[in-house]
């Protein structure tokens, strides 16, 4: 996978090849795309040191988060490769542990949270989405959620 | 206490960028030699001669996990009791619980946070040199009490006999004897009591160890004092005692010892 490097003044855009068509994981991919491109917006600005690291902060816990979640998804559907899954997510925050610590800048952390972002996405992630659609697997957790209600 | 020594610390992590992390962690704050493996094979090997105060081991490795690496750097190499911190990812469940089932002192989990991890790894390395340092202390007790014991039974020994052979023989000693066997009968009292009361304010003040005051000495005096003392208890058991040392000859040694 080619990595792609980061146009700081650009907003980082959802792609269709993010979908997985699973309501909640996609869900949840968005709201991750928008804490990296909060980082961006907060690099652009010139950040303090102070308040880029309480991103970072906000971007791991987040990243824990969804992928407790995912794990749980996974266990619900029955899906065959669910310990598997569990350790390529424990390799990434491997990753991103090891990265936060030694890049040199935060361009730097940016760009990898973004390519690691994407590969994680279009690689792991796809194969539950196909793994749905093979089996036919409804799911319907999140559906209803409309950030409009009561307005 | 033991500020001073520089200790030794094992990091294994199969991922080498891992065990950088933490070793310049602990090199920038702390004073400790590191030791580093990047698997459990590799932390065998460079521990069959070294004396760990601390050993950080990762759980999830391939081939020998981090459990089975500390079960044999424990029964195989001279770290049996030394504590083990396992770095954990802070979302591995099953790492978590399997770490505190096998002895694992304490985690550091993964991603790592400087000062949390740099808090912990400080905790149980003071506490081990503690522990280390307490057990020299208790090992320097006993081997004082021996001691002792061994002091406080000379005088003792005189106090006895002399005692033994006023209290049986009275009538036949003349009245120089008596005289010559209560004084020294005091002398070992004193003794006794000197080296008693010595001890009870060593145990007062909880000094580590007693005073020893060393004085020129001449050498003839201290052995006819103790000839005088054995004399009759020698007399009673018909041995004869004959002593040849030089007039002249001095030594350094503390009287009430
Ligand atoms: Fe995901």
């Amino acid at each position: 996978m080619n990595k792609q490097s980061i146009e700081i003044n650009t907003k980082l855009e959802w792609k269709s090849e993010f979908d997985t068509d699973i309501f909640r994981i996609d869900l949840e991919h968005r709201i991750f795309l928008e804490l990296i491109d909060s980082f961006r917006i907060g690099i652009l600005n010139n950040y303090d040191d102070e308040r880029l690291l309480r991103m970072i902060n906000e971007i791991e816990k987040y990243q824990e988060f969804h992928f407790t979640s995912e794990e749980n998804f996974l266990i619900d559907i029955e899906y065959p490769n669910t310990h598997k899954h569990q350790l390529i997510h424990l390799d990434l925050m491997e990753k991103l542990n090891i990265e936060r610590h030694n890049t040199r800048n935060f361009n730097e952390y940016l760009n990898f949270i973004y390519n690691w972002f994407v590969s994680h996405t279009l690689t792991e992630d796809k194969k539950i989405s196909d793994y749905i659609k093979d089996n036919k697997i409804g799911t319907n957790t999140f559906k209803n959620i409309n950030i409009n209600d009561g307005k | 206490m033991m500020e001073s020594s520089v200790r030794n610390v094992l990091i294994v992590d199969d991922i080498i960028d891992n065990v950088k992390i933490i070793e310049n962690l602990l090199l920038k704050n702390e004073r400790v030699n590191t030791y580093i493996a990047t698997s459990g094979e590799q932390a065998l090997g460079i521990s069959r001669n070294i004396c760990f105060d601390l050993m950080l081991i990762d759980v999830r490795m391939p081939d020998m996990d981090g459990i089975e690496t500390v079960r044999k750097l424990k029964s195989q190499t001279p770290n049996k009791d030394v504590p083990v911190l396992f770095l954990v990812a802070k979302m591995d469940k099953d790492g978590i619980s399997r770490v505190f089932e096998n002895g694992g002192a304490d985690i550091i989990y993964k991603p790592f946070h400087y000062e949390s991890s740099l808090a912990r790894i400080k905790v149980h390395l003071d506490a081990f040199c503690q522990k280390i340092q307490l057990k020299k202390m208790l090992k320097v007790r006993d081997r004082f009490f021996t001691v002792l014991a061994h002091d406080l039974r000379a005088p003792f020994t005189s106090i006895l006999g002399l005692s033994e052979i006023l209290h049986h023989r009275f009538d036949q000693l003349d009245h120089e004897d008596r005289k010559t066997q209560l004084k020294v009968l005091y002398e070992s009292s004193n003794k006794a009591f000197e080296l008693l009361s010595e001890l009870l304010e060593w145990g007062a003040n909880l000094k580590s160890v007693m005073t020893f005051n060393p004085e020129r000495q001449n050498l003839l005096a201290i052995v006819e004092e103790c000839q005088t003392i054995l004399k009759y208890l020698l007399n009673e058991k018909n041995i004869l005692f004959e002593t040849s040392v030089d007039k002249a000859c001095v030594v350094m040694a503390d009287q009430t010892c």
